[in-house]
């Protein structure tokens, strides 16, 4: 087990740091390492501590939100399809962050980071009403939960041309991208993820328990719809900090707790941490792809993860029975 | 506590699910429902369970989680193993994990999963489901057992092993339903109810119960 862990610790540690030493300034690493040690005031110095370095943090984070989110999506709704983006969770907050870009409302950075929170929390809590009051299915479920995550972006997307905003500003956040990272997003971020994985180690025996359904979680003495009600909430504030510091990045919450089940079995103790890091993995490497593939022109973060991501729900869904 | 109905009555979207009846099961014992598909025997498990409500008449309620309850045709969780499911089966109770661990091997053993424990529950047969959910149900330290259809899918041999297994429960001082439409542990039994389309043909003693066969057929 520490040796599964441990080898994504090292991939991510060679993506960060292909992430600190390379970009379009060409400078060389022989610099780059003087300047984390002494402090200068040139460019590169501006380039490592306000680019790159936040940047890199910022993607861990992200992506760590996205996995941890898909987990609890997954094992909230019983459906192997949960994604926080593609269920418009997400969505919610790209509603809100369109507002702030459109000038109908305006907000400071503190409270944009808690009203694109608050934003998704609110699909995502409906979503987790929707899921107890019904008894649904995995794929009615999926259907209706990509519904709503087409509305939420086709409105976010009205919002942005209603604006007159830069194109560049709305593939950001719609496309996915990390660069406009800064530190306070880093900081959000990890707050935000810090707080949702020590509750959901705390609560990991519940969230166990309502994968067995309803019936059997009351028959347990657990209250699947007050736990459900929990962990909906808290794929709400991971979505809606994963979107505000990064926009939407497709199929990372769906497809990181896959993984975790495969390389760390099936205990939720595990799944919890392990799809955290492969989620943080995952973001790292593939921003890594969208900075350097066409340099210095970038593409989207979330186009990379979509291209591994949609196949792999291509493949569970015939998977699925 | 015996469990009891009284003209209970019981409708679901118009139509009638349960007409009028009257019954006793006595606690301590192993009481199987009969009844072809539709006779209401399952409905007459979630009165019990306290999972309907809108019925008439009155009827024992016990909160569901004091009891093992495994209703019928169960969907399958997506993320767990058949060791996790069972293991789960003593959450709650106050064991240390090394005793479960072990107690959750044994009871596997006894089903007949111990082979396949790692396998996610969703990648095995509908017989060897069944048989997890049993040995999830057997680790319940609960005094009261209700199994809806819970050995449809099994094998004669291993029908006849459960069987025996149920009747060693209501020997321990248990109280336990069944629900069969073929009569599975008819032979274990100590008390048969019988339904038909809501209504109550029969309940006694199972040599009683072979009369009424002969008498009706």
């Amino acid at each position: 087990m520490t040796a599964r862990y441990s080898c994504l610790l090292i991939v991510s540690v060679i993506m960060a740091l292909l992430g600190l030493f390379t970009g379009p300034s060409n400078a060389p690493p022989s610099e780059i390492l003087k300047l984390l040690t002494e402090d200068h005031s040139n460019v590169i110095h501006t380039i490592v501590w306000d680019i790159r370095l936040p940047r890199i943090g910022v993607s861990l984070m992200a992506g760590g939100c996205l996995g941890l989110a898909g987990t609890l999506i997954q094992i909230s709704t019983r459906s192997p399809l949960g994604d926080p983006n593609l269920f418009g969770i997400g969505g919610g907050s790209v509603i809100f962050m369109a507002l702030i870009a459109a000038g109908i409302l305006s907000a400071g950075t503190f409270a944009t980071m808690l009203g694109a929170t608050a934003a998704s929390l609110i699909v995502s809590v409906l979503l987790g009403l929707l899921v107890s009051n019904k008894e649904m299915s995995p794929i009615k479920l999926a259907i209706i939960g990509i519904g709503l995550g087409a509305i939420t972006i086709a409105i976010g997307t009205a919002l942005f041309a209603y604006g007159r905003v830069f194109p560049s500003q709305l593939l950001g956040l719609i496309g996915g991208s990390f660069t406009t990272s800064n530190w306070n997003s880093f900081l959000f971020c990890l707050f935000t993820l810090s707080l949702c994985i020590f509750i959901s180690l705390i609560l990991n025996n519940r969230f166990q328990i309502i994968t067995l359904g309803d019936v059997l979680s009351r028959s347990l003495g657990v209250n699947p719809v007050t736990t459900r009600f929990l962990s909906m909430s808290l794929v709400g504030i991971l979505a809606g900090s994963a979107v505000y510091v990064g926009g939407i990045i497709g199929f990372v919450g769906l497809v990181s707790p896959h993984i975790a089940r495969r390389i760390f079995g099936h205990s939720t103790f595990h799944i919890i941490i392990g799809a955290t890091l492969i989620g943080s993995t995952m973001a790292i490497a593939s921003d890594q792809l969208a900075r350097l593939l066409f340099s210095p022109i970038e593409i989207p973060v979330g186009l990379i993860t979509t291209l591994v991501g949609a196949p792999t729900m291509m493949y569970l869904a015939f998977r699925l029975r | 506590m015996n469990m009891e109905a009284n003209n209970l009555s019981l409708s679901l979207n118009g139509s009638v699910i349960l007409r009028n009846i009257t019954f006793t099961i006595p606690v301590e014992s192993l009481t199987t429902i009969i009844g072809p598909n539709g006779s209401g025997k399952s409905s007459l498990l979630k009165v019990f369970a306290d999972e309907i409500q809108n019925y008439t008449g009155q009827a024992t309620k016990i909160p569901v989680k004091n009891i093992t309850y495994l209703p019928q045709s169960l969907d399958s969780p997506p993320f767990l193993t058949i060791y996790e499911i069972v293991f789960l089966g003593f959450n709650g109770q106050k064991m240390n994990k090394k005793t479960k661990v072990q107690c959750a091997s044994h009871l596997m053993e006894i089903c007949g999963v111990d082979s396949i424990s790692a396998k996610n529950i969703v990648d095995v047969s509908e017989g060897e489901k069944q048989r997890t959910w049993f040995a999830f149900a057997l680790a319940q330290e609960k005094n009261i057992i209700m199994l809806d259809e819970p050995l449809s899918n099994i094998d004669e041999q291993g029908k006849k092993a459960f069987s025996k297994i149920l009747r060693g429960l209501a020997d321990e001082g248990k109280t336990v339903i069944v629900v069969s439409h073929d009569g599975d542990s008819l032979e274990a039994s100590d008390h048969i109810i019988y339904l038909d389309e809501g209504n109550l043909s029969f309940q006694g003693p199972v040599s009683e119960y072979k009369q009424f066969l002969l008498h009706n057929k």
